[in-house]
């Protein structure tokens, strides 16, 4: 019995990580008063262990996890919790990732991920973000990094300047039966 | 104490929070990250109770972890094979076969299997049986959700409206 309660503590400070982090001392498992004594107990998600709660969490988007912040206490906590975004963070930056953001690694995951959202730019010809309902990852590419068909005929295409440091310029067809673009993307940025 | 850590033909007795004895085999108990340590401990003498686990609980869990575990034997031998397209064929049955266990189950069940996969530390299954419920939560307004979990708000009028003026971009 003394085993399985050394097991039990020992799986729970594996899963929680984030309660030690922020100093939430209390482990809200199953109290033996709540111990699945009624149906009606039984079937509240207020009766799950935070553990699960969380997982249940990072397996939605990040819209949900908001909407299920608003729902209790115990789910807002759960709910912004490093466990949750750090799933919701593409790869590169989660922390099962080696790369070189380790200086983020001090960061809230909730916090990283909206600094993140917003735009990086790549060699100031693509912008990325993530969209921050779906968590998927967006790429805005300049026309002058694609290849366009005809894009040197100025009776089909041409250039203007738009007030955005970001894009140099945007390219507006004239007339064209036809559009053809193409641009090809590092692996390494998917 | 130390004894080898996972022998073939070892069982395990598991007893479930209503005293139900369970056999199973050591080599599919290391599943359970919580039995995989006591193995290594040496400490599986005798029954090992599992008070937060109920035995229609139990028996899916187990029945869980056998056909995870005949899976991983086969895929090994497939594997060495490199047979590519056998091992994805295998991969889609057991996706089928999971999403099947799954759909099986009722509200509670699938409670109870997040509760007992969780305390037992069945990493898949706790993942699987979360997939489900975070399917059943996806889209709904916190009102909604509150009503499917018989949740009461804990928070007060002017918390909640904090709350939901700072996530509004959630509910556009």
């Amino acid at each position: 019995m003394i085993v399985i309660d050394r097991g039990i503590e020992k799986h729970n400070r594996d899963q929680l990580p984030w309660k030690r982090r922020r100093g939430v001392v209390d482990d809200t498992e199953i109290s033996p008063k709540k111990s699945f004594s009624s149906l009606v107990v039984m079937i509240e998600m207020l009766a799950l262990p935070e553990g699960c709660i969380a997982t249940v969490i990072s397996f939605t988007i990040p819209r949900d996890a908001y909407r299920l912040a608003c729902v209790s206490t115990t789910f807002r906590s759960t709910a912004d919790s490093d466990v949750v975004w750090d799933r919701f963070l593409p790869p590169e930056y989660s922390s099962s990732s080696s790369s070189s953001f380790t200086t983020w690694s001090a960061l809230w995951k909730k916090e990283l991920y909206f600094r993140t959202c917003h735009n990086l730019i790549h060699n100031g010809n693509m912008i990325f973000w993530f969209d921050l309902l779906s968590g998927k990852n967006c790429y805005m590419i300049s026309p002058r990094e694609l290849y366009i068909q005809d894009g040197d005929n100025n009776l089909c295409w041409w250039w203007f300047a738009i007030p955005n440091p970001d894009v140099d310029a945007r390219r507006g067809v004239l007339d064209s039966s036809y559009v053809f673009l193409s641009n090809s993307l590092s692996l390494l940025l998917l | 104490m130390s004894t080898p850590s996972v022998s073939v033909n070892r069982v395990l007795k598991l007893k479930s929070s209503d005293g139900e004895i369970f056999e199973v085999k050591q080599t599919v108990a290391v599943q359970s990250g919580v039995l995989k340590q006591m193995m290594e401990d040496g400490c599986t003498e005798g029954e090992i109770p599992l008070n937060n686990v109920d035995s229609p609980t139990l028996a899916k869990i187990i029945e869980w972890c056998n056909k995870h575990h005949d899976n991983d034997v086969e895929g090994r031998v497939l594997s060495e094979e490199r047979e590519k397209e056998k091992e994805k064929e295998k991969a889609a049955d057991m996706k089928k076969w999971e999403s099947e266990f799954i759909d099986a189950l009722n509200r509670d069940e699938i409670y109870f299997l997040l509760t007992g996969s969780n305390y037992m530390d069945i990493k898949e299954l706790l993942d699987c049986a979360a997939q489900k419920v975070a399917d059943m939560v996806k889209g709904k307004t916190p009102e909604a959700i509150r009503e499917m979990f018989n949740i009461q708000s804990d928070f007060t009028e002017e918390e909640e409206e904090a709350i939901r003026k700072e996530n509004q971009w959630a509910f556009d």
